[in-house]
């Protein structure tokens, strides 16, 4: 089954082949697991929500386009999830929405960038400094970041998980840069 | 200046990489995939008794209307034939049928409508096949609703 | 050492062997009791139809002695009930009675000193019955096609 793409293990199971979706599985469910944490905080959620996000995809197998990647329909099926989730516990939504406008206003209000000293990669805490600055990122750009780098998306299937325009999620991910640039760097900087 | 702010954008992106791949994996996540399969299992189950419950009411549906009928066909019947009459010599002459058993035991037995019976005997045989078979699969349709609400959200 | 396990073996093998005993035996007896029962359903059954018929040809052949009329006659249903009656008096000639039951027959009861009649709570003498009386009889046929009452009540008018 490991040597099978996605659409032809899709094929698979609506032809009646159990270990093909067992393949999908495990192939996506660690990916969707670390997705849906950028929604919410807790592990016991995140995995309830992977869980519904796989049962909402079994159960429209179906209607999935082959010409489309599964991994990308996967995704906007654990987002949509993700919401629901967060609209029935009443989580303020809207309130990250606040957070990421006052992060583009201060960003605008920069000074040219300098870069930063190299030496700073390999510092003695850096990765603790950093790991500090993407927790603290606001959920949208915590969101298109792990998309970006730790999923591998290109920004058309990032724009197309959270149905937001391209130029969004560009300009998103832009400013989630620069922002951990600036947190980055040195003070006297 | 440009040229090297790109490449240190490059050595962010790989150092973010790197912070988010250092992710702790929660222990629970090896138990994941299997439950998501369980789920998914159980998911099949319920859709499968979905449909067989629609055939289970129908069937329910058909047997009750039968057996309404095969009651309303055995009160008609057994008010037509004598046998009615016959039994009632049990509740008001008990004494006489006790001595004249073999006689009486003749006389209903020439007037049961047999036919009637049969079907009315059918119906009730039916009706509790069915019924048991509903309330089985009722059980195991309210034990699986309850597994999936107790996982869900 | 060697022997101490050998009877608990044994054990084992007996008792499985008990319990395939025990259910083939159960099985054997259930199909016995099946066979037993059916047997004796149908034995009633073709007791029953044979008084039937034998009844109904008694009473086709003693119709002319019965009913004064010259030719025999055939009954309106195939099989008439030979060990009861329930219709309504259409005769009274001293101790026989013509009743017509409920599939239109004609039939002759025939009431001795052994004849049990009752009413209500009370006794009735033969001579209480009267022409269309609703009444139900308990008897016994004999070769002239007439039944012998054992028990008749007379039922209320309704």
């Amino acid at each position: 089954m490991q040597g099978f793409t996605d659409a032809e293990l899709v094929k698979k199971y609506l032809g009646g082949e159990q270990l093909a979706l067992e393949e999908l599985v495990r192939r996506y469910f660690k990916q969707v697991f670390f997705f849906a944490k950028t929604f919410v905080k807790q592990d016991q959620e995140a995995e309830d929500i992977t869980q519904e996000a796989f049962v909402k995809a079994w159960k429209n197998l179906k209607k999935f386009d082959a010409e489309k990647k599964f991994k990308t329909w996967i995704f906007q099926i654990t987002k949509n999830t993700c919401i629901d989730y967060l609209r029935k516990n009443k989580n303020m939504l809207s309130a990250e929405s606040l957070e990421e406008q006052q992060m583009a206003l201060s960003l605008e209000q920069m000074q040219d960038q300098e870069p930063l000293p190299e030496q700073l990669f390999d510092s003695q805490g850096f990765e603790t400094q950093l790991e500090e600055i993407l927790t603290g990122l606001p959920q949208s750009y915590r969101q298109t970041v792990t998309l970006r780098l730790q999923q591998d998306l290109s920004f058309a299937e990032i724009a197309e998980i959270l149905n937001q325009p391209l130029n969004t999620v560009k300009s998103r991910y832009r400013r989630a840069l620069l922002d951990i640039r600036q947190r980055l760097a040195p003070k006297n900087q | 200046m440009n040229d090297s702010l790109i490449q240190q954008e490059k050595m962010l992106e790989m150092a973010v990489n790197k912070s988010l791949s250092r992710q702790p994996v929660p222990l629970s996540l090896e138990n994941l995939f299997h439950k998501i399969l369980s789920r998914i299992a159980a998911e099949a189950e319920l859709k499968k008794l979905k449909a067989k419950l629609w055939v289970i009411s129908a069937a329910l549906a058909v047997t009750l209307g039968v057996l309404v009928l095969a009651l309303a066909a055995s009160f008609a019947a057994f008010s037509k034939t004598p046998s009615f009459q016959f039994l009632r010599l049990i509740f008001t002459d008990f004494k006489v049928v006790a001595d004249n058993w073999q006689d009486y035991g003749f006389s209903i037995l020439e007037t049961l409508p047999l036919g009637v019976l049969a079907f009315l005997l059918s119906s009730i045989l039916a009706s509790f096949i069915v019924f048991d078979f509903a309330a089985r699969q009722l059980g195991n349709f309210r034990k699986l609703l309850n597994a999936q609400h107790h996982g869900k959200f | 050492m060697e022997n101490s396990n050998r009877p608990e073996k044994n054990i084992d093998t007996s008792e499985s062997l008990n319990q395939a005993h025990s259910k083939t035996f159960k099985w054997i007896v259930f199909g016995l009791a099946q066979f037993i029962i059916l047997i004796a359903v149908f034995s009633l059954g073709a007791k029953v139809g044979f008084h039937q018929a034998h009844f109904t040809e008694s009473w086709e052949r003693g119709y002319p002695a019965n009913f004064g009329l010259p030719v025999r006659h055939s009954p309106q249903s195939p099989f008439l009930n030979a060990h009861g009656v329930f219709g309504s008096i259409l005769n009274v000639n001293g101790n026989n009675l013509t009743i017509k039951d409920s599939d239109n027959n004609e039939k002759p009861v025939v009431i001795d000193a052994g004849t049990s009649i009752r009413k209500n709570f009370t006794d009735l003498k033969p001579a209480d019955l009267k022409v269309n009386d609703s009444i139900i009889v308990i008897g016994e046929p004999n070769e002239q096609g007439q039944i012998l009452a054992k028990f008749i009540r007379v039922l209320n008018a309704q």
